[in-house]
């Protein structure tokens, strides 16, 4: 088994599901991000509580303790397990069978932090997240919730209108069609002579009347996309698709 | 390179994801990493220590930090090796010091040193063995997208390493008994009262660095595979190199060519 952040849990009824999870980096800066919001409104509402004196003063603590505590219980309960933190950072909170996240666990996972704040500035829980295998907190532990990515590790998608679809003069597995599709799509600016290079090591196995392997295995796999997906390509939930069977298939294939 | 030997799933990941595995990465090979680290670095700590006079004993814990870029490249090593399977342990890692330990170390004891995104640029140096200009270029096509969040990771980084001390000290401070606790004294005044608390409370802000060290330099490494996954398009060639072994090995077994489709 390969070394992955992608999780991967099986329902009761049989179907896999994955997610990738989130660890400590991106999980304290968002925080950090939630934090600030939170300073700036009680310092901004600090400033105009003071005109009302003992009253304003009262009015502040109680707002203290809502930003505090309710902050981001609300916000993870009624925005899709996120936080304005989180959103920016593109992560949220789900339970941990990748369902939406429920009110209790929302509370309970918010409610925690206290422990995971022990012994001072979050010790314990960065200690979990560096050591468990889901990168959980202690809050996470007991709620029952984990911290994915709302995006899988996302595709650009570029323009393929100078590509002719080619049919496949063979079938394909999942993982040759993603290797085709990820091919086109060149997510990584890949260079044209390592693309040439990429595309001779396949060539034997080409008809042999290919000219241009580059250009005949791009357009495999634009018509892959063509031939895959119901919707059109640039909404993104083919690629996710394929990346989730491309992660699973890959899994049993690093195993021989 | 085997890219087939690779110990990590090879896809394409958004630069946080590659953080995160980094992490993963550092755990099975933790104890070594902080061994080879402590076994380097705690004796010149503890020279320096000991020699010198007491106004001057901060100085211990700054070299300490400034020359954290050296004491990083055996870790590096030893992940670079693991990485595709090859066995790098204590003594092989510490034995094959020439592998490491010179190559671009000036720059990076100087105006390198400095650089948030030190983690991710050193197997530019250490393991490409690149310098100058090639160095620069390098940098800035693995950079690109990356380096923002290398700096991020370095930034966070160095917070957890002052948070975990603080949580260490106050742990001690809660749950020590008395006359141990007078020992720790020196953490409350601002000068430390004698020499054994005083190495003591340094002691304990080593041992954090030494126990973040393989986090940080594995993920600062999985930043730059990643980047290098992305731009030579590795799981492809992994990919491919599997597709042509499995239709060769399939021509062996002899089967009638499949009728070609054409588009």
């Amino acid at each position: 088994m390969k070394l992955d952040t992608i999780s991967q849990i099986e329902t009761p009824e049989g179907v896999d599901l994955s997610a990738e999870v989130v660890g400590l980096t991106p999980r304290a800066l968002a925080y950090l991000i939630d934090f600030l919001i939170r300073i700036g409104l009680y310092f901004a509402l600090a400033i105009a509580l003071s005109f009302f004196g003992v009253v304003g003063y009262g009015l502040l603590l109680i707002i203290w303790f809502a930003l505090e505590w309710w902050y981001p219980v609300l916000f993870e309960y009624f925005r899709d397990g996120q936080t304005i933190g989180k959103k920016s950072m593109g992560i949220k909170v789900v339970n941990d069978d990748f369902t939406r996240l429920t009110f209790a666990a929302a509370l309970t996972r918010n409610l925690l932090r206290a422990a995971d704040f022990l012994p001072l500035f979050y010790g314990f829980g960065a200690l979990s997240m560096m050591v468990s295998n889901r990168f959980q907190r202690l809050g996470d532990f007991a709620a029952g919730t984990v911290v994915i990515y709302a995006e899988p590790s996302g595709n650009t998608n570029h323009a393929l209108s100078k590509i002719t679809a080619i049919a496949p003069s063979q079938t394909l597995s999942d993982e040759q069609q993603a290797a085709c599709i990820n091919f086109t799509l060149n997510r990584g600016n890949i260079s044209a002579a390592r693309l040439e290079e990429l595309a001779e090591i396949i060539r034997p196995i080409l008809p042999s009347n290919t000219v241009d392997p580059v250009a005949y295995i791009k357009g495999v796999g634009k018509w892959l996309m063509g031939a895959t997906s119901e919707a059109p390509a640039d909404d993104g939930s083919l690629d996710r698709s394929l990346e989730k069977e491309s992660a699973a298939s890959l899994d049993s294939g690093g195993g021989k | 390179m085997e890219l087939d030997k690779l110990v990590i799933q090879t896809r394409v990941r958004n630069p946080w994801a590659a953080i995160d595995l980094g992490f993963k990465l550092a755990k099975p090979f933790w104890l070594r990493c902080v061994a080879v680290y402590a076994v380097l670095v705690l004796p010149l700590f503890g020279l320096l220590f000991f020699a010198l006079d007491e106004e001057w004993r901060w100085l211990s814990m700054f070299v300490f930090w400034w020359l954290k870029p050296l004491f990083e490249r055996p870790l590096l090593f030893i992940f670079s090796r693991e990485l595709f399977q090859q066995q790098s342990g204590f003594a092989h890692s510490l034995s094959n010091y020439k592998q490491w330990w010179s190559q671009g170390l000036l720059p990076a004891l100087t105006y390198r040193r400095l650089s948030p995104s030190r983690s991710m640029f050193a197997p530019i140096s250490v393991l490409e063995g690149a310098t100058g200009a090639t160095y620069s270029q390098r940098a800035q096509i693995l950079g690109a997208t990356y380096s923002n969040s290398a700096m991020w990771l370095t930034f966070v980084l160095f917070h957890f390493e002052y948070f975990f001390v603080f949580s260490l000290y106050s742990l001690v401070a809660l749950f020590a008994p008395e006359w141990v606790s007078s020992v720790f004294d020196g953490f409350t005044s601002s000068y430390a009262s004698d020499v054994w608390s005083d190495l003591l409370a340094n002691l304990m802000g080593a041992s954090v660095i030494i126990a973040m060290a393989p986090f940080y330099v594995a993920s600062g490494f999985m930043l730059y595979i990643s980047r290098r996954i992305e731009l030579e398009g590795w799981d492809i060639e992994i990919c491919f190199r599997e597709w042509l072994q499995d239709s060769e090995a399939r021509k062996l077994v002899t089967r009638p060519k499949p009728k070609k489709l054409k588009a």
